[in-house]
């Protein structure tokens, strides 16, 4: 199951190929790249310095970019993990709720929660936060990772330059996971071992909690995982919207100035962590799930 | 056994039109969808008629400039600025209906590609399975494995799509859902008896996907379609907000709202429009998917 997902690279040759296709890269950089030979051979070439661990040097600022990528992976870490964590601490809560007071205003206003979550642009949602607590309430701070001048170690000036990223990047995948979270918990209360727990008298608390919890959120690890290649995505956009350094910002400015070895180092990296997470994903659906082991 | 196959062909085709006809009769009882139908056909009407109104009702073409009425609040005096108007004082107006043109063509055109790619191999896979079926998975399974958006930068800034390339780029990136979701459709189709007494009575392959196969995977597929068009115009606007899709300046819901952020204080409005736009589109296409879906298969009810 793990091996389907692993050749994540032939993706990359494809886009390797194709980016160096750019005529204008071509004729700038040609001669002092090494440009000017064939796209395979200068694509084997990219590989096989990548093989050894080299992404090569930054075409701009002639530094390693691996060494760029080092410094900016961990703004980004700081923000999918806590969107990561922010949603499923958020999402999830709200869809067993939802399921278990089917109906109710609650249902309704997750349901409202969902659909529209679904369709808000997530950079529209960050430039209304910027509009509306930064520029006009000066609640929030528009954008950076911290106030120019403050003390680096200043934890509440950062907090406050994370609330707007964190919440514009959570809010697709809370909707998301509080819809999937609310499906899963009322199939699982249909079924009949569920109807046998009440049957016997036991309290609802216990139903929900003990019976119904467990086997509803095992699908919910696949969608936690799955979560994360949300992230990675929205990380490009988000991260331009607040001018928070990290490697989507990254990417994205590279990209404009045809920097491409950075590119494909954030493209590598990006695609590998996404490899990653769904390692961990199925290897954690099979821990939580042993029947799964079998297959 | 001349009699059975009509008999279980008869009964198919009764039950692809029953499965439509009921889906329509619940259709009717659903005002949620109705309602975002209704706001879907009044927006494709304004994008249509773009051209006439902003000529005959705002006198404002989309690229026309005035610098004296730049940052121009939203006023009801003079239509043109209803809206209000943006730094090189155009009409905010007749913009958002151009974009709403882009946007709804771009969404729809790439939902089509994927739509048709992802049937097409969905059906392959899951049908013939083999050796066909482990390829389109080992290429599915690639493409999902590279983050969408910086694929997409990657794409966009090497070729500088207009509008047409973006249809074709966008189409080609996320055909990869559709073709899952045709796929493990047709794989539990493959298994039903009218499928099995179909290849028993000698139906040749192409027969069999086709006629039996293909109508009951469709409607499904059309219900993936419309959500999949509003997430499209979603990547889309995101493209163009980045400076990488849709280019200035051919108004786009995306680049409109990058004018916007050149000067939050002087022009707020100019965040809402765009935005709402993009969202309520988006929204509508969400909710007749998911209308849609439930009418079609009233098992997956939202309620049930």
């Amino acid at each position: 199951m793990v091996l389907r997902l692993a050749p994540g690279d032939p993706v990359l040759v494809m886009v390797a190929g194709a980016q160096n296709l750019s005529p204008a890269d071509l004729q700038n950089m040609r001669q002092a790249y090494g440009l000017d030979q064939p796209l395979p051979v200068q694509y084997l070439n990219w590989l096989k310095h990548l093989l050894t661990g080299d992404f090569g040097q930054s075409f701009l600022y002639h530094r390693p970019v691996l060494d760029m990528i080092g410094s900016a992976l961990p703004n980004t870490l700081i923000l999918g993990v806590l969107s990561l964590i922010v949603t499923v601490v958020i999402g999830v809560p709200l869809g067993v709720l939802a399921a278990r007071h089917r109906g109710s205003a609650l249902d309704q206003g997750v349901r409202v929660l969902g659909a529209a979550g679904h369709a808000i642009p997530d950079f529209w949602f960050g430039l209304l936060f910027i509009l509306i607590l930064s520029v006009q309430f000066r609640m929030f701070p528009v954008g950076g990772m911290l106030t120019i001048g403050k003390d680096n170690l200043d934890i509440a000036d950062r907090l406050a330059h994370l609330v707007g990223p964190v919440l514009t990047l959570s809010l697709a995948g809370i909707a998301n996971l509080s819809r999937y979270a609310r499906t899963e918990t009322l199939e699982v209360l249909g079924q009949d071992y569920v109807r046998t727990a009440r049957a016997k008298g036991l309290q609802e608390r216990l139903v929900l909690y003990v019976h119904t919890l467990r086997n509803a959120l095992l699908p919910l690890v696949t969608a936690v995982g799955n979560t994360i290649a949300f992230l990675l995505s929205g990380a490009v956009v988000v991260e331009q919207v607040f001018a928070w350094p990290g490697m989507g910002r990254m990417a994205y400015d590279a990209a404009r100035s045809k920097d491409y070895p950075i590119v494909m180092g954030v493209v590598v990296i990006a695609s590998t962590m996404l490899l990653g997470a769904y390692i961990v994903r199925d290897v954690a659906y099979g821990v939580v799930d042993p029947r799964i082991r079998r297959a | 056994m001349e009699s059975s196959i009509r008999a279980s062909d008869a009964h198919k085709l009764r039950s692809t039109r029953g499965l439509w006809r009921t889906a329509l009769a619940r259709l009717q009882r659903d005002h949620v969808t109705l309602g975002a139908i209704s706001v879907l056909l009044i927006m494709v009407a304004l994008a249509v008629a773009a051209d006439v109104l902003s000529v005959n009702l705002f006198h404002y073409r989309e690229t026309q400039q005035d610098l004296l009425d730049s940052y121009t609040p939203p006023t009801l005096s003079t239509p043109a600025f209803w809206l209000g108007s943006d730094n090189l004082g155009r009409s905010e107006i007749v913009r958002l209906l151009y974009g709403a043109r882009v946007s709804l063509a771009v969404g729809s055109g790439a939902a089509l590609i994927n739509l048709t790619i992802g049937l097409a191999l969905g059906l392959l896979a899951g049908y013939s399975r083999g050796w066909a079926d482990d390829l389109v998975q080992f290429v599915v399974n690639t493409l999902l494995s590279v983050p969408t958006i910086p694929l997409l930068l990657i794409v966009s800034v090497l070729f500088a799509p207009g509008p047409v390339a973006l249809v074709v780029i966008l189409g080609l990136v996320r055909w990869p859902n559709a073709t899952l979701f045709a796929r493990g459709q047709t794989l539990s189709l493959g298994e039903r008896e009218f499928i099995i007494a179909g290849r028993a009575a000698g139906a040749s392959t192409l027969r069999i996907v086709l006629k039996h196969v293909l109508p009951n995977v469709l409607p499904f597929m059309i219900v993936l379609t419309a959500i999949d068009v509003g997430t499209l115009i979603l990547v889309e606007s995101a493209l163009s907000y980045l400076g990488l899709g849709i280019a200035p300046p051919t108004p786009s819901w995306g680049n409109m709202l990058t004018t916007a952020t050149q000067d939050l204080s002087r022009g707020p409005w100019l965040v809402w429009a765009p935005g709402g736009a993009i969202f309520l589109t988006v929204l509508c296409l969400y909710l007749v998917g998911d209308g849609l879906r439930d009418a079609l298969d009233p098992r997956l009810s939202r309620s049930a």
